[in-house]
């Protein structure tokens, strides 16, 4: 048993980390946070709680988070699933085809280190023996809030090298 | 059944398991197997122990099947059972047997191995001028999943649908083999996130039949409802996901939301949201909450409210071919968490486990997930699970999917894709 630490997280927490994010996101890059994702051998239980921070929205407050298909758009690579031998090249190829800045983030406990299947013959192990991970989001499965939790800490600590768009030139006097 | 194929199976000598006996077939009876059976249904292959074994449903029981390897070879099923390819491929990838007479011998999961396809990928040549294909995977998608999908177009129609896998292949049976059953449980409960109730417990039953023990009647009754709940959010990702596809937004996210809600209520009420390595064999690693049952209830009325709207004429057109499937998914919902609703108010009291004795045996357990019958083997040793084989519907989805893709556009392919909801991790293992 894997206890979830975070059983009973109020709406209302995750929704101040979500806004916080969108801030972030808007601060920083003038848009939400952009994410490639890549699925490197999951069960899936990942992609539940991706897809379920996705419906995060409420109202005016949005997620700060757009998934995208297309590597050359986003920030970030977030990475699930222990890294198999057979997917550890389209993962490195998702993350050449991504301009920098770019952030990897390994998402759930496979991706941090193998989790259960660390050892097992057709597997490396966690994303870092495949990319240079920049961002480790334990859980098995992460909670949404943790995840947004998770790439806020991420924007925050890079919030320079992420700025993109350029500062507003007040015209002087 | 034929009578030849009965004469055949009813002459084979029997070895003990659960719940129907092993009947183990001389190869020259089992070569016979190949010429097909239109009233038994394959569920999968796979090699143990120098045998090939092969589960069949006939007139709605299993039939289970065994015959010793000859010099590493046996006769393969699929010239007659077209599902049995895949188990084939996988079982040579895993233990170097080889299926005589195989309909297809590429790779499953050893992708580029030297000696086994120098030309991997490969796929079905284009049947001529005019046709072309197109590759899509294993990164692809909002949300990506891990396999490859090859399409022959004709024009802008499907002509045929090819699928690579073996991206998710984390060598699970290897990790299960030489564990307690109480320690293999974790990885039975990462082959699906989405199924993972579904896995551990066919795979905890297979281990209390061989072990020759059952789970207390609170465990049971909880487990059906866990069970349940698992179907009704895996049909709410699937018609969320599908309502997406068809361009209803607000839809998708109305059912998102749904499933959410529903899963930060199993939080509160058996204290992880996917409800991830509580079935444990023996019963239950944890008990259920009852005061946070309001929560579940009211969330699961949510979630019978929120499908009704896929019966809508307006939402059935958007969703084209995948609107029958989606109608049965959506009545399946209401269904199983009426069923669930009542289940949590007659909750009997009493303990969750019972201990497992170290037994020798071996059983075949069963359990229904969203998409289908998954089926765990188990041969135990003193304990210790000697073998261990995975069945799950994603292998029978997976080409019924490619042969309902011929003839739509990638639109139309895109919402039967979603309403399927196919696990590669299931189906790579």
């Amino acid at each position: 048993m894997n206890p979830d630490p975070d059983p009973a997280t109020p709406d209302s927490t995750v929704r101040v980390l979500a806004e916080r994010l969108a801030a972030s996101g808007q601060a920083l890059l003038g848009r939400s946070l952009a994410v490639r994702h890549v699925d490197a051998g999951s069960c899936g239980g990942c992609e539940i709680e991706l897809a379920a921070v996705r419906v995060l929205r409420d109202g005016l407050s949005r997620s700060g988070i757009t998934f995208t298909d297309d590597p050359r758009a986003a920030d970030v690579l977030l990475i699930t699933g222990v890294a198999t031998t057979n997917l550890a090249e389209a993962a490195q190829r998702t993350l050449a085809a991504m301009a920098p800045p770019r952030f990897v983030v390994a998402m759930g406990d496979c991706a941090v280190d193998g989790g259960v299947f660390k050892g097992s013959a057709p597997v490396l192990g966690g994303a870092e023996r495949i990319l240079p991970v920049d961002l480790l989001i334990a859980g098995c499965p992460p909670t949404p809030r943790q995840i947004i939790a998770g790439l806020l800490a991420l924007l925050e600590a890079n919030a320079a090298p992420v700025r993109r768009t350029p500062r507003r030139i007040e015209p002087k006097a | 059944m034929t009578a030849d194929f009965a004469i055949l199976i009813g002459s084979a000598a029997t070895e003990p398991a659960s719940p129907v006996a092993l009947r183990v077939l001389p190869p020259e009876s089992w070569a016979r197997l190949a010429a097909g059976d239109a009233t038994a249904r394959f569920l999968g292959l796979w090699i143990a122990r120098d045998r090939v074994h092969a589960l069949f449903e006939h007139n709605g029981s299993p039939l289970f099947l065994a015959s010793p390897l000859v010099e590493r070879r046996y006769a393969a099923l699929s010239p007659g059972w077209t599902l049995a390819a895949w188990f084939e491929r996988l079982a040579h990838d895993l233990t170097g047997a080889i299926a005589n007479n195989a309909a297809d011998t590429r790779p499953a999961i050893r992708h580029g191995v030297a000696g086994t396809d120098a030309a991997w990928p490969r796929f079905i040549e284009t049947p001529g001028e005019g046709f072309y294909q197109i590759g899509q995977g294993p990164v692809s998608g909002l949300i990506a999943t891990p396999a490859h999908r090859r399409f022959t177009l004709d024009g802008a129609r499907i002509a045929r649908l090819e699928h690579r896998l073996g991206y998710a292949h984390r060598g699970i049976l290897a990790l299960m083999r030489g564990k307690s059953p109480r320690a293999a449980a974790r990885f039975a409960a990462r082959i699906a996130g989405g199924a993972t109730v579904a896995h551990a417990l066919a795979f905890a039953r297979a281990a209390e039949a061989a072990s020759g023990t059952t789970a207390p009647p609170r465990a049971e009754t909880l487990r059906a409802i866990m069970l349940n709940i698992e179907r009704i959010t895996s049909d709410l990702s699937a018609l969320a996901a599908t309502a997406e596809a068809a361009g209803h937004l607000r839809r998708a996210t109305v059912l998102g939301r749904v499933r959410a809600e529903i899963a930060a209520a199993l939080a509160l009420v058996f204290g992880h949201r996917l409800m991830m390595d509580l079935v444990v064999p023996g019963g239950l690693a944890a008990d259920a909450r009852p005061d946070e049952f309001p929560r579940l209830t009211a969330a699961l009325a949510a979630a019978s409210r929120a499908v009704r709207g896929i019966g809508r004429v307006s939402v059935r057109r958007d969703l084209r071919g995948a609107a029958p499937l989606a109608l049965a998914r959506a009545r399946s919902a209401i269904n199983l968490a009426a069923t669930a609703r009542d289940a949590l108010a007659a909750l009997p009291e009493g303990i969750i486990a019972h201990p497992l004795p170290a037994a020798t045996g071996m059983a075949i357990g069963a359990a229904a997930s969203a998409t289908g019958m998954i089926h765990h083997w188990v041969m135990l040793e003193a304990g210790q699970i000697a073998d261990v084989f995975v069945i799950d519907p994603a292998t029978r989805l997976l080409p019924a999917l490619e042969a309902a893709s011929v003839g739509m556009n990638f639109d139309e392919f895109a919402l039967l894709s979603e309403i399927y909801g196919i696990s590669f991790g299931a189906v790579d293992l």
